[in-house]
């Protein structure tokens, strides 16, 4: 018997950042499904140092749509045959979730019942979720069809906002457990959250040491500046370091989308670490 | 009256006989032929000699070309991944770090274009009574595949940029149609997945202007228009009817009967909606017969309709469950019976099986809906009978006709699944695919 998790959530609102954390800690034969990769890959630092872990993409299209539903319960299919224990589904940013245990039912029909849904975690990006799900319904879809909502970015926003937000996802689904992370950072959930074990009581702590990339510009311009602030941007919270800009020496420090660059005398190699990954 | 001419009449709104049936051949076209996705969708021979065996077996009133909403973001410098199952998925957006509005113009000689228009001409000829259906990639999924998923960030952030993109996308489009509309398709489909993924309010304030002047543009040039969503778009089906699209498709999620209540009001024509997954590809040829005539039992006004399947069908789909949509669109009181029958026959008609082991010359046996009403059926007769012709007394041939409860009784104890097929001596030979003389020849002299 296999168990099956699902992890939901808009682009952005940390759903690979939580994956990876998971697939760090768990110690068992893991394969996950990723429904599209975005900007932030699965880490593949993590997959090389582990062997147990198996990785599955399905592109062009929300899983949970009739054009790739096939797809998905095929994937569910093949893995029925593999030697692992549990399989994490990280949907796409725009998936609809609601169709999820008819799919597996689908799947189970093919596969001797091989399958056991445990449940569904949706990561809630707290800067934006009330705006767009008003535009776009399969944000709700997934906050309804979740066992637990983690309000993820929660130090970006005021605490009126998080009210306003719990206020509305409890509305939306008043079974649900609520959790609160910031900084994207998973390391200190409460260990049935990080491992998505069902039902577990809330445990609301911050956390700990930020995770860091560091990466190595060639020479910029300000084109090229401009374009890798948008990147880093959309990577991480934090970056500082030092580049080099027009042919000058520069150290760089961006918080959000707010740089600040200033210039050096000492040759420093170029190079700019990205604090707290989202 | 010629498929090409109820697709019209529908179109247009005018009364028919029946409903149109528009199986969306997409990649499927290519499994009756064992070539992959990818090869039938760069390759125009092999797309040829895929479409003219899915119009032999299938018989639609129209059928897509080609089926890729990629076509137009490949032209427009997105990389493409190939599967080999399914259409290409987009891997890059070429505005995705910079908000900027592209300067590509659409050619008849861009991309993959060429090949499209010379899969076109080849079929013409051969598919002449057919409306010919060419599927262009809607404005809104088109501006995501340029911009990737901030497009919708950008409606909160930047809703000029989104304009100006949809703008440039809705351009691109024009540019397809009339590629299209010179090249001679009967009708032109603005396939748009994401407009399911907003609410009709952000359709109305982003979406509307684009499409209402595109569907105006296609009427323009005198031809009709069909608007294909996916996923859960119930709640955007008054709005898509607002933008005067001459009909919707839509698939499995959307409830198609309340959805027609709303398409009549603003008299769009409707289409869809057979599932595709658990009905289509994983059903049997009674449950797809079923799924049909229930959806038509339950629509009640019968014009202003095409049935088909609810996006392009997978690729694996089995050939005898498109083949028995047809029949219950064409032929659905018989199929009523049948699916009756089938359900009734246990209690009681005993049938007896010939001694396959001790006959004196092969038994070609041709299980069939009716060879007279289904032209799948009709091909699969006409292999046997010409076999006849060229064996004479060397070999015996019967047809056993599904819409006869005795022949569902024998259909069930000999254990045959689908229809047509071609039993030699009691045992299983073609199912579905027609063989060719040849294949035929070969099968019956393991059996002389």
């Amino acid at each position: 018997m296999k168990n099956i998790y699902l992890v939901t959530g808009f682009l952005g609102a940390g759903k690979t950042s939580f994956v990876n954390n998971f697939l760090k800690n768990y110690n068992k034969k893991v394969a996950v499904i990723v429904n599209e990769f975005g900007e932030i890959n699965i880490d593949s630092k993590i997959i090389h140092s582990k062997e147990n872990i198996r990785i599955h993409e399905i592109n062009n299209g929300s899983i949970f749509c009739c054009c790739r539903m096939l797809e998905f319960a095929n994937a569910l299919v093949e893995m029925a045959k593999l030697d692992i224990e549990t399989i994490v589904v990280e949907a796409s940013g725009l998936a609809d979730p609601a169709n999820l245990e008819d799919i597996i039912s689908g799947a189970n029909a093919r596969c001797d019942n091989e399958y056991s849904f445990m449940g569904s975690l949706c990561l809630v990006d707290a800067r934006n979720y009330l705006k767009l799900s008003t535009a776009l319904p399969a944000l709700v879809s997934q906050v309804q069809n979740s066992n637990y909502l983690l309000i993820n970015k929660s130090d970006l926003v005021d605490e009126k906002q998080i009210v306003l937000l719990e206020k509305e996802l409890k509305e939306k689904n008043p079974k649900a457990q609520i959790i609160k992370t910031t900084y994207g950072r998973f390391d200190e959930l409460p260990h049935e959250i990080k491992e998505l074990k069902p039902s577990s009581p809330s445990l609301n702590t911050p956390m700990a040491r930020p995770d860091t990339k560091v990466i190595h510009p060639k020479p910029l311009n300000q084109k090229r500046l401009d374009r890798l602030i948008n990147k880093i941007s959309k990577k991480a919270y934090r970056a500082k370091g030092f580049v080099t800009l027009d042919g000058k020496k520069k150290y760089i420090d961006i918080v959000g989308d707010q740089l600040t660059l200033s210039d050096i005398d000492e040759a420093h190699r170029d190079e700019i670490v990205l604090l707290n990954i989202k | 009256m010629t498929g090409k001419e109820r697709v019209s009449k529908i179109m247009n709104h005018e009364k028919i006989d029946k409903p149109a049936w528009i199986p969306f051949t997409g990649v499927h076209a290519g499994s009756l032929k064992g070539y992959s996705a990818q090869e039938v969708l760069t390759d125009s021979s092999k797309l040829t000699e895929s479409l003219i065996e899915a119009h032999k077996l299938y018989q639609p009133d129209g059928m897509p070309v080609i089926f890729d909403l990629q076509i137009e973001a490949e032209i427009l410098g997105c990389k493409l991944l190939w599967a080999e199952k399914a259409p290409p998925s987009v891997t890059t957006h070429p505005c995705s770090s910079d908000k900027e509005i592209l300067k590509i113009d659409i050619t008849k000689e861009s991309g993959r274009i060429p090949m499209v228009l010379e899969t076109l001409e080849n079929l013409k000829e051969k598919a002449k009574d057919t409306s010919l259906f060419g599927i262009i990639c809607g404005p809104f999924t088109l501006a995501s595949h340029l911009r990737g998923n901030d497009i919708f960030m950008d409606m909160f952030d930047d809703p000029d940029y989104i304009h100006q993109l949809m703008a440039y996308t809705t351009k691109v489009a024009k540019q397809m149609t009339k590629i299209y509309i010179d090249a001679g398709f009967d009708v032109i489909s603005v396939v748009d997945p994401l407009v399911s993924q907003i609410s009709s309010e952000h359709f109305e304030e982003f979406l509307s202007i684009y499409f209402t002047e595109l569907f105006d543009f296609i009427r323009e040039n005198n031809k009709p228009s069909g608007f294909f969503v996916c996923g859960n778009a119930t709640r955007n089906i008054e709005v898509m009817c607002k933008t005067k699209p001459n009909s919707i498709f839509m698939d499995e999620n959307i409830d198609m009967v309340a959805a027609k209540v709303i398409t009549d009001k603003y008299n769009v024509a409707v289409g869809g909606n057979i599932p595709l997954t658990s009905v289509m590809l994983f059903g049997t040829q009674q449950d797809n017969m079923q799924f049909v005539v229930g959806l038509l039992d339950k629509l009640e006004n019968k014009q202003n309709l095409f049935i088909s399947p609810g996006c392009d069908m997978p690729y694996e789909t089995p050939a005898e469950n498109i083949i028995a949509v047809r029949q219950a669109i064409y032929e659905t009181e018989s199929v009523r019976e049948i699916i009756a029958n089938y359900e009734a026959v246990d209690d009681g008609i005993e049938v007896e099986l010939p001694d396959y082991a001790n006959l004196k010359k092969p038994l070609v046996e041709v299980f069939t809906l009716d060879s007279a009403t289904c032209a799948a059926c009709t091909y699969m007769m006409g292999a046997g009978l010409a076999a006849k012709e060229i064996y004479g007394d060397k070999i015996d041939i019967e047809e056993y006709k599904i819409i006869y409860k005795e022949n569902i009784a024998r259909i069930k104890k000999v254990g045959v699944t689908n229809l047509p097929c071609v039993y030699i001596n009691g045992e299983l030979q073609f199912s579905s695919i027609i063989p060719s003389p040849e294949e035929l020849k070969v099968a019956i002299d393991n059996y002389i």
